[in-house]
């Protein structure tokens, strides 16, 4: 089953890059001047190319689907950053993946649900990739296929107020890259 | 009361008739009472008719003081008199309708500029004619379009000399504005005035903007982008728009604070694993760690003396704030009230911090005295987060949720006075108070 898994993984990896090297997403960034910081008058604003984003693979992309490998959301309890125990085996079949394929590449985003401090909740959704990351590295992985992120509580899954919502919000996704489109500058 | 609060309201939106859509107002409701309030008559100013206009000054210097729950503003439909002059103002009459000062003026029209007069009256000295009733009178020349401006400066003179406390009208105030569409959501960092007129933005992305912070002299801003998918802390010029990214470490690049006299920056990196505190020499992007340990260190805020900084750490189980003494390396515990504090800072004068609390699952903001360890909550919306000190110590700027849109909300440091600026066009979060900026 996991040998047939992998080939089917492996095909898709193929499409991916591909596909993601003709499209990359360009973020919409602009920057500039207020007004003087003296009270007073309106300069005008500067709207200028402060940043070309790209994109992970196929993330907003219709025509590229991000690879799956089984299970690739990890949830956790509210101001806890420990791995659920039924989650393990999922993790564990990432890093057999990775272990095998050593030129893989996953981002780890961290998250949390809507309550509470900002930053402290980055620092939540850090800690939370960080545990996903020492268990796939306990299965042999290297750091260096692994990146992570903290939104915080700033890209919530599930819209909404109540547990349902927040059990959903309260996760890390791993996301595989192929290739790595990170900040290239 | 209720009927002052529906006119302020009318007013507000009929100003945003008058208005572009670019300076579309913030809609305010007060949302908790009024404390012991100082009765006060601002007379329309001569040479203005449209009270409602977003530029009249005397309904902005209104406007300023009625929002600051602190000043019982007599209605101006029951003003039987109208002066504009000193000399012609009658004493008795503004006595007898209750008023302890009276704010007279005039605008005229000298082409693309105008000439303001005011004076600030003590009805008390006048009735008593001892000849000291003008506690403040002032003309300016300005530009037409200055003309609101110049009244928070207005408004500032009147509320120093009636309340002994530097005013915050002629202020600013920073947040991000959150668009969700479900094709995708739109951050913008926007600096508007300390009444939410005027936004402009800073930096549009549609990656998440967080954590805006101004240096003490006014005219910098540091924040996280993250506009390349990972975080950044950028520092941007307010004036030019000109901006350096400064911290750009694998991990967390975030919670920027400058030290009371700008020349560094604590932050939070976890490009050692853990979430730590950082201060960066930003003449020489010199970088020293100054927590350590596995807990989570996070939201550094300085001292007024750049002694210490105040942090949140779980390094006790859950978030709670600590002071880090930063010659000797020594941390101590600050709250002990509770089991959920963070983003703790300082009051200008040193005196007491202010922070998120949470009681019985319910976020709150609450002060903190440092001499007695009294903490009192001075909200009570239950999902409140992000606040800030404005300059004069007196008002809290913080993030209200309650409803589930993200608004502005200003309290009282006392906790007797709040109100709500929201929009229609998005979510606010993470607003910040600008230092006095003249």
């Amino acid at each position: 089953m996991k040998k047939l898994r992998i080939a089917l993984i492996g095909a898709s990896l193929m499409t991916l890059v591909a596909c993601s090297t003709t499209n990359p997403n360009g973020a919409d960034v602009t920057d500039g001047a207020a007004t003087d910081a003296n009270g007073g008058a309106v300069n005008g604003v500067v709207a200028g190319g402060a940043g070309d984003a790209d994109n992970f693979g196929g993330n907003n992309n219709g025509n590229v689907k991000a690879m799956q490998v089984g299970n690739q959301s990890y949830y956790f309890d509210f101001n806890k950053y420990d791995v659920h125990s039924d989650d393990v085996s999922s993790i564990n079949v990432q890093a057999g993946y990775l272990a095998t394929h050593n030129k893989g590449h996953i981002l780890l985003a961290g998250n949390t649900d809507e309550r509470g401090s900002r930053e402290y909740n980055i620092a939540l959704g850090n800690k939370r990739a960080q545990s996903v990351a020492q268990q796939l590295k306990a299965g042999g992985i290297n750091d260096s296929q692994i990146t992570s992120v903290s939104y915080g509580a700033e890209k919530p899954a599930a819209i909404g107020h109540d547990e349902s919502a927040w059990s959903k919000n309260r996760r890390v996704d791993l996301t595989y890259q192929t290739p790595i489109t990170l900040d290239k500058k | 009361m209720r009927l002052r609060l529906t006119l302020l309201a009318t007013s507000f939106i009929a100003a945003l008739a008058f208005q572009p859509v670019a300076n579309a107002a913030l809609d305010l409701t007060v949302t908790q009472g009024v404390s012991s309030a100082l009765p006060i008559a601002i007379v329309p100013f001569s040479g203005q008719s449209n009270w409602q206009a977003p530029n009249n000054v005397a309904g902005v210097i209104m406007a300023d003081l009625q929002n600051s729950g602190q000043f019982k503003m007599m209605d101006t439909s029951a003003m039987q008199q109208q002066p504009h002059a000193v000399q012609d103002v009658n004493y008795g009459y503004w006595r007898k309708a209750g008023n302890d000062n009276v704010v007279i003026g005039s605008v005229s029209d000298t082409g693309n500029n105008s000439q303001v007069r005011f004076a600030l009256l003590d009805v008390f000295k006048g009735q008593a004619q001892s000849g000291n009733q003008v506690l403040a009178q002032q003309t300016f020349n300005v530009a037409d379009n200055k003309l609101r401006a110049l009244a928070h400066h207005i408004s500032d003179i009147i509320y120093q000399q009636l309340t002994g406390v530097r005013g915050i009208f002629a202020t600013r105030i920073a947040y991000v504005l959150v668009q969700r569409n479900p094709s995708g959501s739109r951050y913008i960092l926007n600096i508007a005035d300390a009444d939410g007129y005027n936004p402009r933005p800073l930096l549009t992305s549609n990656q998440p903007i967080m954590s805006p912070a101004w240096s003490h002299d006014g005219t910098r801003m540091a924040y996280v982008s993250f506009e390349k998918v990972l975080p950044k802390i950028f520092i941007q010029n307010v004036v030019t728009g000109t901006r350096r990214a400064v911290s750009a470490f694998p991990g967390i690049n975030g919670a920027p604070a400058w030290s009371p006299d700008d020349s560094k920056l604590a932050l939070v990196l976890s490009k050692n694993g853990n979430p730590k505190i950082y201060v960066m020499n930003l003449s020489s992007d010199s970088l020293q760690q100054v927590t350590s340990g596995v807990s989570i260190d996070t939201e550094p805020s300085w001292s007024p003396d750049g002694k210490s900084i105040i942090f949140t750490s779980d390094r006790g189980g859950g978030p709670q704030i600590y002071q880090l003494t930063l010659a000797s390396g020594k941390i101590q515990r600050l709250t002990f009230n509770g089991d959920y504090n963070a983003r703790g800072s300082f009051s200008v004068d040193g005196q007491s911090i202010v922070m998120i609390h949470r009681t019985n699952g319910n976020y709150n903001i609450a002060v903190q005295d440092l001499q007695s360890s009294a903490l009192q909550i001075i909200t009570h919306d239950g999902w409140d987060t992000s606040p800030s000190f404005a300059p004069n110590g007196r008002f809290v700027l913080y993030e209200s949720d309650a409803g589930h849109q993200g608004v502005l909300g200003i309290a009282s440091s006392d906790g007797r006075i709040a109100r709500r600026l929201s929009t229609q066009d998005g979510n606010i979060q993470d607003p910040a108070w600008s230092p006095f900026l003249s």
